[in-house]
């Protein structure tokens, strides 16, 4: 009963913290008269993605949406089989890793540029985008999940002359899946991140070019419905991950 | 040729570390008869695991012959072989995200044994270590003396001949040792395997085996094969019998005089 009572808890913590930034903010912007295109209010925010979602918001929405799954969906499949296979081939992992590295550090809104100049401003080039930014930190975490092997779970496959290709399926893969787990959900918070950089960048379309776009037109409460809507779309990836892991990863280590 | 189905001869097993080649074990020469109980006992660091491991197919010998029936080994143990072994470790060893059921079936995936007649097995050994209800449970929800229990059984799945034992209840305390220790008795009786058992503890190794050899540290070596002549079944009682004391005596001697070796060269 006491562990039902936390789950509970554990899902009013964060409702109420919501509810309290809430009234919070919508208080200290009706208390000190800010100006609604400084700072709106909440129940203002909320009105106008209401008002305008279908006519103003909607294809944006749904292009930026497009545009992170496409990019996901190649990302999180391509990711972990190159984790599998460096991790496999030690020379390759070397080889390899320091450049990795480079990728994910350098800030991929310089790359953006580049690539919008080689391949136009469409989708195209935001959904490499997503890729050029998932694919690295998939990639690390599964190689660290790969890698992470108990010594003695090989032993016992190696004790039944299991084949590389067995000990891979019965042992690595399933001991990795945590840390893979760990990689997608990161790579989709990469992911939002990247479309929305990229069409900050260039375009005329998407979520993230909405919300200069309105900015600059100190529609303020519209760029902030379009903010919501980038969280939303980010959550929902996040939450839809964690669902997919839980059901994956039924055991306790 | 008498009924000899493990031996090994002239073993050497070197590893190369960055002080320079450590030589974990040299000169081991034995022979282990069909239905035997040896026990393998020394101090730590005296290579029992590494003789283990090599017989076991996960490490490979620098130098010397393993003998597995007729068949001679001069560079690893591998192939079908395997499959007459079974190998319990000194940690369960159970797969965390396999249920018990497809802990219990994995040595058959890998040795390629399907049908009803190993399912049934199986169901018997989890009803022979009284874990039938566990089927389905993964190895988390179990305590730490079923999971050996578990690990134990998961080694005899594929029936094989002869069962190899890490000292497979240093883990446990030792209420729950002795218990698996009975059983381990029992389990033997029942099939006649032959077992090649590691453990530290002299008394444990008096209690299970038939015959003990006795290993000494820098390099390991076998020094000493005492057979031990002690009425079955055993029981808790048998610690009371007077050449179980002298055994006893004899083992600890022989470890404590060569540990004493050591100890002078040392300073």
């Amino acid at each position: 009963m006491k562990k039902k009572d936390f789950s509970r808890l554990n899902f009013l913590a964060p409702v109420l913290v919501f509810i309290v930034i809430f009234i919070s903010w919508e208080t200290i912007v009706n208390v000190f008269h800010i100006p609604r295109q400084v700072l709106p209010s909440p129940v203002n925010i909320f009105k106008s993605l209401f008002d305008n979602f279908i006519p103003l918001l909607s294809s944006h929405f749904l292009i930026t949406l497009r545009t992170i799954l496409t990019g996901f969906v190649i990302a999180v499949p391509t990711g972990i089989l190159l984790g599998a296979v460096l991790s496999q081939y030690k020379i390759l992992e070397k080889a390899i890793s320091p450049y990795v590295i480079i990728l994910v550090t350098t800030p991929l809104i310089v790359l953006v540029p580049l690539f919008m100049l080689w391949l136009g401003f469409g989708t195209n080039v935001r959904i490499l985008a997503v890729i050029a930014q998932a694919i690295p930190v998939i990639m690390l975490n599964s190689i660290t999940g790969f890698n992470s092997v108990e010594k003695t779970k090989l032993e016992l496959m190696e004790s039944l002359g299991a084949t590389k290709w067995q000990t891979f399926v019965k042992v690595t893969f399933p001991n990795a899946l945590s840390h893979v787990f760990t990689g997608i959900t990161l790579g989709g918070v990469f992911s939002t991140i990247s479309v929305i950089s990229a069409e900050i960048v260039g375009g005329k379309t998407g979520l993230g070019n909405r919300i200069i776009y309105f900015s600059g037109f100190i529609e303020t409460e519209l760029a902030f419905a379009c903010i919501l809507l980038v969280i939303l779309i980010g959550v929902t990836l996040a939450t839809s991950i964690g669902v997919v892991r839980d059901t994956v990863i039924k055991w306790k280590n | 040729m008498n009924d000899t189905i493990i031996k090994m001869q002239d073993v050497e097993k070197i590893y190369p570390t960055k002080k320079g080649p450590l030589v974990a074990v040299q000169d081991v020469n034995f022979a282990i008869n069909k239905e035997d109980f040896v026990s393998l006992v020394g101090p730590s660091g005296c290579g029992k695991s590494t003789i283990i491991r090599i017989l076991g197919g996960i490490l490979d010998q620098t130098r010397g012959t393993v003998t597995y029936f007729d068949r001679e080994f001069s560079s690893g143990v591998k192939g079908d072989i395997l499959s007459k072994i079974g190998f319990v470790f000194q940690s369960h060893n159970l797969l965390p995200w396999l249920s018990i059921k497809k802990n219990l079936s994995l040595p058959l995936e890998i040795f390629k044994l399907s049908g009803a007649k190993w399912e049934k097995r199986i169901d018997e050994l989890l009803e022979m270590v009284g874990l039938t209800a566990y089927k389905n449970a993964y190895p988390a929800e179990l305590s730490s003396g079923m999971q050996q229990r578990i690990g134990v059984i998961r080694a005899l799945v594929h029936d094989p001949e002869i069962l190899l034992m890490d000292e497979p209840f240093g883990s446990l305390d030792s209420i729950t040792r002795e218990l698996l220790n009975f059983e381990l008795l029992s389990i033997w009786q029942k099939t006649r395997k032959t077992i090649l058992f590691i453990t530290h503890n002299v008394e444990e190794s008096i209690l299970l085996s038939s015959r003990v050899f006795v290993m000494a540290t820098n390099p390991g070596r076998i020094i000493e094969a005492i057979d031990i002549d002690l009425p079955r079944p055993r029981t808790q009682s048998i610690s009371n019998d007077p050449r179980y004391l002298e055994y006893e005596a004899t083992i600890t001697g022989l470890i404590d005089q060569f540990r004493g070796v050591d100890a002078v060269e040392e300073v």
